[in-house]
């Protein structure tokens, strides 16, 4: 303002000088971050005489210009140096392509005194945290992990930021109350995987091929099967042989059992 | 076979079964009916929209491994089970329709499972409640979505009754079936059967390939000089290539005329006329290719059925038109309040019967563990083993284990076949034989018993 408030004066009397002086080359922003993919556009504001663009590092970006912007392509991650030049100098706008900034998980479920991580990936510059609920997390960073401790039951939002951008994460925290009791009568951990007999056994194996159900040999027929000692071309090796022993094992004290 | 050393060194033991003999052990396919306990202490209302291979299943598996708290109500159009499996025997005759029909009689009489007979029209996910079509809706904490497959038009076709009429593809066991198999009797010996396999995936990889086999078979006895001329969307057989394609080359020389590669452009179903496309290799082999059946046989592309689409619960990509669960516990990733198992669902298994059975009962676990605050089973597998009929008396079989393996990289977890079992590939029978045919026929009336039973 007071530069062209003293121009104004000015002008009757140094017209041509002063507009030259006036007409300054810029280019608005003179750093840009983009994620491969992403477009930008930078602003030209034209000094003197007829604009030519150079770009150091076409891999990295793609520019050209037109209708006084640059028009921006972020290709694959780097640094180039756009420099746009008249016969007033030269300007340059520094564009750097790199993954955008991330967050894992993007969403956080906890109890109160319970505390979890997020993993701030692609940061570039300095990391700070905005948290909207103050009552209900607390935060701190170490590096670029987050960690999260539930306070008090409710929801906030994180926004991450570095120099560039801004990512959310949103926390739900629910009250510390213990959980339901455990249900009356555990559930076999073999029966889900004997269950893969019954197709042919019959439900728990009780007949249809071979009855196995109350059979205490099944171990030992199933490691001759998965061995190849018994029958190795037939059908029962070719099961077999897609378990591990521990659910061999977990398999033949459910049905032992039936 | 060692099966019956392997029975005869069992102890039959402890349940009052020892006056029974090992002969009634090996020869029973009368299923075994079990309780449905009443102290679990679980309870929840959970709706099963189809009752096919996995439906049937999980409908089982709730109230015998939920207990009686949990209400289950099975919803399906149909009023009975007409099973898929099998059905390429009724078209030579081997089978009849209705010795592939399965009732719901005995979920509803013993499991204590309610059924209605409806269509289901929509879902609200919001309130969590099914539309029927006649009117009426049913509520749900949970609801599992077991609704087989819908079938695409083949290019140049505008009705879906062009198949019940003129080109059955039969890929969905019923009339068509009863149509093919009246079709190809009343074809001229000498003329040609057309079958058009869509690319993977579809319902029942070797199926298509199963019914190439038979329907040979029966042309070589019925029809001489014929052909079935198979026009294959993939660039190769897909499944059990060394069992079918020795059968092609030997069993069924001059009679399959297989071509592999090949994509249909244009289906005229009233002169059974198909158009395509070969291309092996990258190498373009035949274009606009014309073959006339006088028995044309589509199998078409498949996808999950629009309502699974209008819920929007189908992947993003149109290329993959099926529901993308965890598979764990059958949850859609887009709800989890909705499971979706068998054919609709979007995973690493084949589409099938067998398999479907296990996923049925695979999500019936994890749903009794939802309901009662238990983790979820991550010792996880499931099998997957289909008998295939390769002429009128010799069948192969092919097996596969598939185990929950989690990947911390993208937090997701898929079922693969372990590197011990085949190098990660299914295993086939060495050969086709009658033993296998034997063992198809107990192997199918077991599952089926396991199933509805």
């Amino acid at each position: 303002m007071m530069l062209s408030h003293r121009l104004s004066r000015l002008s009757s009397l140094i017209l041509p000088l002063v507009a030259v002086a006036a007409q300054a080359l810029t280019l608005s922003p003179t750093s840009l971050y983009l994620a491969p993919g992403a477009k930008a556009t930078i602003e030209v504001k034209r000094g003197k005489g007829t604009a030519t663009l150079a770009n150091t590092n076409p891999t990295a970006v793609s520019a050209t210009l037109a209708s006084g912007k640059v028009y921006v392509t972020a290709n694959a991650a780097g640094v180039a140096t756009l420099s746009v030049a008249d016969t007033s100098g030269t300007k340059t706008t520094r564009v750097t392509v790199s993954a955008p900034l991330s967050v894992s998980p993007g969403t956080a479920s906890l109890s109160v005194g319970q505390s979890v991580t997020v993993t701030v990936a692609n940061a570039i510059g300095t990391i700070t945290i905005a948290n909207s609920n103050v009552a209900a997390i607390g935060t701190s960073l170490s590096g670029n992990v987050i960690t999260v401790t539930g306070k008090a039951p409710g929801s906030a939002e994180l926004t991450v930021r570095d120099t560039r951008s801004s990512v959310k994460v949103q926390v739900t925290v629910t009250s510390s109350s213990p959980p339901p009791p455990p249900p009356t009568g555990d559930i076999h951990p073999g029966r889900l995987l004997a269950s893969n007999c019954f197709q042919c056994h019959g439900t728990n194996g009780s007949g249809g091929f071979d009855r196995i159900q109350g059979s205490t040999e099944v171990l030992s027929e199933l490691r001759k099967f998965a061995s190849g000692e018994e029958d190795p071309s037939g059908i029962m090796a070719a099961h077999a042989v897609g378990y591990t022993d521990e659910q061999l094992q977990l398999i033949a004290d459910f049905l032992s059992k039936q | 076979m060692d099966r019956r050393k392997f029975l005869a060194s069992l102890s039959v033991g402890s349940l009052g079964l020892v006056g029974l003999s090992n002969a009634w052990a090996e020869d029973s396919v009368t299923p075994v009916l079990f309780p449905v306990p009443t102290n679990t202490g679980i309870s929840g209302k959970v709706v099963v929209v189809g009752g096919g291979m996995s439906g049937a299943a999980v409908a089982k598996y709730l109230r015998l491994w939920g207990g009686t708290g949990v209400a289950v109500t099975l919803v399906e159009a149909s009023p009975s089970y007409t099973s898929n499996i099998m059905s390429n025997t009724v078209l030579t005759g081997q089978r009849t329709l209705a010795s592939l029909n399965y009732t719901y009689d005995t979920l509803v009489s013993h499991y204590g499972v309610t059924r209605v007979n409806a269509r289901v029209s929509g879902i609200n996910r919001t309130d969590r409640y099914v539309s029927l079509a006649g009117g009426g809706t049913i509520s749900y904490d949970r609801l599992v979505l077991a609704p087989g497959l819908d079938f695409d038009l083949m290019p140049g076709m505008s009705s879906l009754a062009e198949y019940e009429t003129r080109v059955p593809h039969a890929w969905k066991a019923g009339p068509q079936t009863q149509l093919l198999r009246n079709q190809l009797l009343a074809m001229p010996a000498g003329q040609n059967v057309v079958l058009t396999i869509p690319k993977a995936p579809y319902r029942c990889p070797p199926g298509p390939y199963e019914r190439v086999c038979v329907i040979a078979d029966w042309l070589k006895k019925n029809k001489a000089g014929s052909r079935i001329i198979v026009l294959d969307a993939n660039a190769d057989i897909i499944v059990e290539k060394e069992n079918f394609s020795l059968a092609f080359a030997t069993l069924y020389a001059g009679v399959v005329d297989y071509r592999p590669g090949c994509n249909v452009t244009h289906v005229d179903s009233a002169n059974r006329v198909v158009t395509y496309d070969q291309v092996i290799g990258g190498i373009a082999k035949a274009a606009a290719a014309q073959v006339q059946a006088a028995v044309l046989n589509p199998i078409p592309p498949q996808r999950a059925p629009q309502l699974l689409k209008d819920a929007v619960l189908l992947h993003a990509d149109p290329l993959k038109p099926f529901a993308p669960v965890n598979v764990l516990s059958y949850q859609s990733l887009a709800d989890p309040l909705i499971h979706v198992i068998g054919d609709a669902s979007l995973t690493t298994q084949p589409k099938a019967g067998h398999i479907g059975n296990q996923q049925g009962k695979t999500c019936a676990d994890a749903i009794v563990r939802l309901l009662s605050g238990r983790p979820l089973n991550t010792q996880l597998v499931t099998n997957s083993a289909c008998y295939t009929p390769i002429t009128a008396t010799t069948a192969t079989w092919l097996s596969a284990v598939y185990q929950y393996q989690y990947d911390p990289g993208t937090g997701t977890g898929t079922m693969v076949i372990l590197p011990q079992h085949n190098n990660g590939k299914a295993i086939a029978a060495s050969s086709a034989n009658s033993d296998n045919y034997q063992d198809m026929q107990r192997w199918f009336t077991t599952l089926m018993g396991e199933t509805f039973s």
